[in-house]
């Protein structure tokens, strides 16, 4: 939080007179308007897009129902500026609003998906089948059962989109659409006096911080549905007839456009052939983000490790509350705005340590506790004091206990955690941008640099790499999902 | 004889809540006490407070005669087997079982001996999650005599046991302890289990024991009204400014005793309750053998054939 705040001050640095200039131009009006007509359209397209795709390709009979699953969890596993590279460079036309809308929809409907499939799974088809023994055909069910059970889950989800769009630097910077991401940017490495980035960057944590809030008001008393207890059925998916071949084809025209696209341009500038010079370079990056990551997730993982562990002994209702709010929080804060705070933070306090490794550390640390802390919090759950309570009743003292039983079942949280946070660090983008030391280029930053330029050929493999990375957690997170074998 | 386990005086609070207000038992080296009470008594708290996971804030504990207030609850020689068994999800069945012996010991003779000696045979190689309900509570039971426990504490240990598996797996784990000569504390909040597994029941209510003895001595002269209909089915009749306990098993409906007309009759199978209302308004509830006689409407008489216990009020 401290960085943050920081950077309000620091805001705040150029007088009342300078914020009032900054936020009264109609640059600063135009920036909110962008930002939220992109916020708002990619939120209500992922949405549709995310809800059909959970209900046909769990509620229907569909020719190859399992993989069109794991499918349409896909695109999470492609970062928006890997997605962004083969858009714009296969169709330069694209470049701006359209671009940006298309990129950011098509790659963050997973958001509203995987939960909307994974509550459709669990959902109790009994209510269904008692609203069609009461007279209601099939789509007056869909509309007036299954929706209103779904829309906790719809609810979530389509915040996690909005946030996404937030605060995604990626796409809008290689659709060249000035949203407030990259209006941060450009000011932060443009002017002399960063002080108006300060404010945009503020600015940003503010409207997001207003959305988290007035999502927890518009939400009230509707939680989300849990499974109820006993032995309960699977619903029996829906037999589309002859509509079942159109379902089909639709799934087919999505994933082509999601992962055709990219993939078949990717292969067409890998074919093209790269230099020596960009392989060894490229090389270079990936032993870049290697380290980085690493340390990254080393040190995330040692500070969660506690913080997990508390939060999984507090009582169940409050921790329960905790980890739901650590995982907005994480989602919640643009990385640009934690990386500008840092740089004004570092160049202040400690500028010894500015543009070197530790402070990108840290910055990942930030960004990332809060995946690490959901991963240990799920595996300290079972860890229960009660297990070390029997391990002392059978002769063990406390540290022997903590050895024994505890250590072990909370193991595999911190490896699951640490891995994930390793992985998600390979695909950070703006903190990296950022707060790399000078020379220090990793995989992220080269497509995104090559991008920029227009050397498309040069950025293919490290975005190839990147993919095949970032498929590791997304396919990790639509198995605890239940969806994938 | 001096007591295996004894609790004298225990009190604990929990901020305002007093949850134990000076307990007081003993159990005797090789018997089962069985400590019965509603939800919500302290049964479990006093198990923890015997366990060393609760410090008392005043009495103390004492185990083979010595004072183990104040010992942690490792070195105690208390094993506990908590509800639902509480196996270490991460360890097969046989490492459960070995987890409270020396390690030179973990891999002898010791653990097959437990696992046959519980029905386990075949299933030393099996995970927590690959067993049966019943089959995780015999393991948790024999974990906990592996080390050769002074007691063993058992906190409603079959509760979750479906109904018709419970009495069975009640008589294994019974039989496993007595087999060992066993000194066990059990709480539970079901009568029929206490009455029918305990040597001692004591009857716990709002942080006291209310009485302890035989079972068969609690259940025929409980000390008040309270405890009677705790234990079982009770008809409280006044009489001459007294309350009169008579369980529905020593009435009789036969040819003697005061008129009355059948209201209502539950079915068991092996046998029936009878309400019946008599003349003067008095209703009482009858246990009859003769399972499939006396409708609702049907004209009775009934009679006390057994023994009664008085109140004076």
């Amino acid at each position: 939080m401290l960085p943050i705040v920081y950077l309000a001050v620091r805001a705040s640095g150029g007088g009342l007179d300078l914020i009032r200039r900054t936020l009264l131009r109609d640059r600063t009006a135009e920036l909110v308007t962008r930002s939220l007509v992109l916020a708002v359209t990619v939120t209500a397209a992922a949405t549709t897009l995310g809800v059909a795709l959970a209900w046909l390709t769990v509620r229907c009979r569909v020719p190859g129902r399992r993989a069109w699953q794991v499918a349409c969890a896909l695109p999470l596993a492609i970062p928006t500026y890997v997605a962004g590279f083969a858009y714009v460079s296969r169709y330069p036309g694209l470049a701006g609003f359209r671009g940006a809308w298309l990129v950011l929809t098509l790659y963050s409907y997973p958001y509203v998906y995987l939960p909307v499939a994974a509550a459709l799974t669990s959902l109790d088809p009994a209510q269904g089948e008692a609203a069609r023994s009461l007279g209601a055909g099939p789509w007056a069910v869909f509309r007036r059962v299954t929706l209103r059970q779904l829309r906790p889950s719809i609810a979530t989800g389509a915040l996690l989109v909005a946030l996404y769009a937030l605060s995604d630097f990626g796409a809008v910077s290689l659709m060249r659409f000035t949203a407030f991401t990259r209006a941060i940017y450009l000011s932060y490495q443009g002017g002399f006096d960063r002080t108006p980035a300060a404010i945009y960057g503020t600015l940003l944590v503010a409207i997001t911080i207003a959305l988290v809030v007035a999502e927890g008001r518009a939400r009230g008393r509707a939680r989300y549905y849990a499974a109820g207890r006993g032995a309960q059925r699977r619903a029996v998916p829906l037999d589309l007839g002859r509509w079942r071949w159109a379902a089909f084809a639709a799934l087919c025209a999505v994933t082509a456009v999601t992962l055709g696209i990219p993939a078949a341009t990717l292969a067409r500038w890998l074919a093209e052939g790269t230099s020596q010079a960009v392989v060894d370079e490229t090389w270079h990056a990936a032993l870049s983000s290697l380290s980085a990551s690493a340390l990254g997730a080393v040190v995330t993982a040692a500070a969660a490790l506690p913080i997990g562990l508390l939060a999984a002994r507090f009582g169940r209702s409050r921790a329960a509350r905790f980890a739901e709010g650590a995982s907005y929080a994480g989602h919640a804060l643009p990385g640009i705005v934690i990386a500008l705070s840092l740089v004004f933070f570092a160049t202040r306090y400690a500028n010894a340590l500015y543009q070197r490794l530790p402070v990108l550390v840290f910055a990942y640390v930030v960004l990332f506790l809060p995946l690490a802390v959901a991963a240990i919090y799920g595996s300290a759950v079972n860890a229960s004091p009660r297990l070390e309570e029997v391990a002392q009743s059978l002769g063990t003292a406390p540290f022997g206990a903590l050895r024994r039983v505890t250590a072990p079942l909370v193991a595999p949280g911190v490896g699951a955690g640490a891995a994930l946070v390793f992985l998600t660090c390979m695909k950070e983008l703006p903190a990296t941008l950022l707060l790399r030391p000078t020379g220090f280029d990793t995989l992220a930053t080269r497509v995104w640099s090559e991008t920029s330029t227009g050397a498309f050929a040069a950025a293919a493999p490290a975005a190839a790499l990147l993919i095949a990375v970032a498929a590791v957690p997304t396919w990790l997170l639509t198995r605890r999902t239940g969806l994938a074998p | 004889m001096t007591a295996a386990v004894e609790v004298r005086g225990a009190e604990k609070s929990f901020g305002a809540t007093r949850v134990l207000r000076g307990v007081s038992l003993a159990v005797d080296p090789g018997s089962v006490l069985a400590v019965l009470g509603p939800s919500g008594c302290g049964k479990t708290t006093l198990l923890r407070v015997v366990g060393g996971f609760e410090k008392p804030d005043g009495g103390s504990v004492h185990v083979d005669g010595r004072d183990v207030t104040r010992v942690p609850a490792h070195e105690r020689r208390i094993a506990m087997v908590p509800q639902e068994g509480a196996l270490f999800p991460h360890l097969t069945v046989a490492a459960n079982v070995a987890f409270g012996l020396p390690r030179r010991e973990r891999r002898g003779p010791r653990v097959a001996e437990l696992l046959a000696l519980a029905g386990l045979d075949g299933l030393a190689d099996r995970m927590p999650y690959e067993l049966s309900g019943g089959q995780q509570q015999r393991v948790a039971v024999a974990r906990a005599l592996a080390p050769e426990p002074s007691v063993v504490l058992l906190d409603e240990p079959f509760s979750a046991l479906d109904a018709a598996l419970r009495a069975a797996i009640r008589d294994d784990v019974l039989g496993l302890l007595r087999a060992h000569d066993t000194t066990a504390i059990l709480v539970t909040h079901d009568q029929d289990e206490a009455l029918s597994v305990a040597d001692v029941v004591a009857v716990m209510r709002d942080g006291v024991i209310a009485q302890a003895g035989a079972p068969a001595e609690v259940y025929a002269a409980p000390v008040d009204l309270d405890v009677a209909r705790f234990l079982g089915e009770a008809n409280v009749v006044a009489e001459d400014g007294a309350d009169v306990l008579v369980r529905p098993e020593h009435l009789t409906i036969g040819p003697d005793g005061r008129p009355g007309v059948v209201t209502a009759k539950r079915y068991f199978g092996h046998d029936a309750m009878v309400t019946v209302r008599l003349d003067d308004g008095t209703v009482l509830n009858v246990r009859t053998p003769l399972a499939t006689a006396h409708a609702p409407g049907e004209r009775v008489r009934v009679a006390v054939t057994g023994p009664v216990v008085r109140y004076s009020r």
